[in-house]
């Protein structure tokens, strides 16, 4: 093997242990675990044994095995990048229901007690700087 | 309190008839018009402001609403100005938004606590000066007679003073859009000013947060199977409303939103 598959491989290894760490750990389900286990694995031999991207490449009728490697890198990022946008539009829709709750409870909470002083909770006073959230409960 | 309430047609400008009676608020007048309006319980018109910003204008807005309605609910939305304060000590009652959402998200903060607080229509309201006070009973009337459930104001009916060129061709695309991926047939799709009977303002969840909620709105009128009418409005452009409007990369990108929330989960 030459530098680049023996530190690939070594590589490929800690990310193996790490993800059956993680299982034993129950920091991730055996489902998702063993699928990355499985990733790792298969990319660690296509490392080790690179004319196998040849064959796969000729028998989806792609010229070379590299060009399937970058194509399948491409399709994966895209893939990546697309879950990852539904996720942050997911995450948007959370974070504005929670932001609601807030505003509508505290609603709630002043009109229960109407004498109680009412502070703007973005701005103190003399400061336009918004205040984390932490620091605006009492 | 004796005081005279005048009856408006849809067109602000005229007035069809004018009754004297005892009022307090226009909402819980008992009046006799060209056609008999009564109503024996109070019917509760909640304004909704959606605010960002807007410490400078905010109190004279609220104060211009406060003067004709009842319940006026201003939503701030994450402001780092003195808009909640302003809002507040002009009289409204405020939600305040921890973080800045968008003018949907604030909106359907607003028509949340609107409903929760009994109200028989909502209608959403500029907090920036660009809406008129008197165009508001136009809306509300044919809720209030139950003929609709929604009422959409529209500039293109109505008056827009002072609307740039450049602006109208912006809003006018936006209706040839709305028509074509929709199929709905309004005038002015990006009107800040509607109104919302209860039954309506139940059916409809904004669920895009920025700007893209205007046509989100029209597109969940349209398939809920509520009755919908447009009125005329007018729109007053000032240099302060013109810095707060859209430019042609955000009309982009309202654009992108309401046809990705179509596709996408």
């Amino acid at each position: 093997m030459n530098l680049f598959q023996v530190l690939g491989v070594t590589l490929i290894g800690i990310l193996v242990a790490l993800s059956v760490i993680s299982v034993l750990r129950r920091r991730a389900c055996w489902r998702s675990g063993s699928l990355w286990i499985l990733i790792w694995l298969a990319t660690g031999y296509v490392l080790v044994r690179p004319g196998i991207t040849v064959v796969a490449a000729r028998a989806i009728g792609i010229g070379r095995g590299a060009d399937l490697v970058v194509y399948s890198a491409i399709l994966m990022t895209m893939v990546g990048f697309f879950l990852t946008y539904l996720r942050a539009r997911q995450q948007d829709r959370i974070i504005t229901r929670l932001v609601r709750h807030i505003a509508l409870t505290d609603a709630a909470s002043w009109n229960a007690d109407p004498g109680a002083p009412r502070e703007n909770v973005n701005v103190p006073e003399g400061d336009h700087v918004n205040r984390s959230i932490e620091s605006r409960r009492p | 309190m004796a005081a005279s309430l005048k009856v408006m047609s849809a067109r602000p400008d005229r007035v069809i008839g004018e009754v004297q009676g005892q009022v307090r608020h226009p909402e819980h007048a008992v009046a006799r018009a060209d056609d008999t309006l009564t109503r024996s319980a109070p019917f509760n018109v909640f304004i909704v402001l959606a605010a960002y910003n807007e410490g400078a204008r905010i109190g004279q807005t609220v104060r211009e609403v406060l003067a004709h309605y009842r319940h006026v609910v201003v939503v701030d939305d994450g402001s780092t100005d003195l808009t909640a304060r302003e809002a507040r000590a002009a009289g409204a009652v405020v939600l305040q938004h921890i973080v800045n959402r968008g003018q949907g998200a604030a909106l359907q903060t607003g028509i949340e606590f609107s409903l929760r607080h009994g109200a028989d229509c909502i209608v959403t309201f500029d907090g920036d000066g660009q809406h008129c006070v008197e165009d508001i009973a136009a809306l509300t009337r044919p809720i209030e007679k139950g003929e609709v459930d929604v009422v959409l104001g529209s500039r293109f009916l109505g008056e827009a003073d002072n609307l740039p060129w450049a602006r109208r061709l912006m809003l006018k695309a936006g209706v040839l859009f709305t028509r074509a991926v929709s199929r709905v047939s309004v005038t002015d799709t990006h009107n800040g000013l509607r109104a919302f009977s209860n039954r309506a303002a139940r059916r409809i969840n904004i669920t895009l947060d920025r700007m893209a909620h205007a046509s989100e709105l029209i597109d969940q009128v349209h398939r809920s199977g509520l009755a919908y009418r447009e009125a005329p409005v007018r729109i007053r452009y000032t240099e302060y409303s013109l810095q707060k409007g859209q430019s042609g990369s955000a009309a982009i990108r309202i654009l992108l939103d309401y046809l990705l929330k179509k596709v996408l989960p």
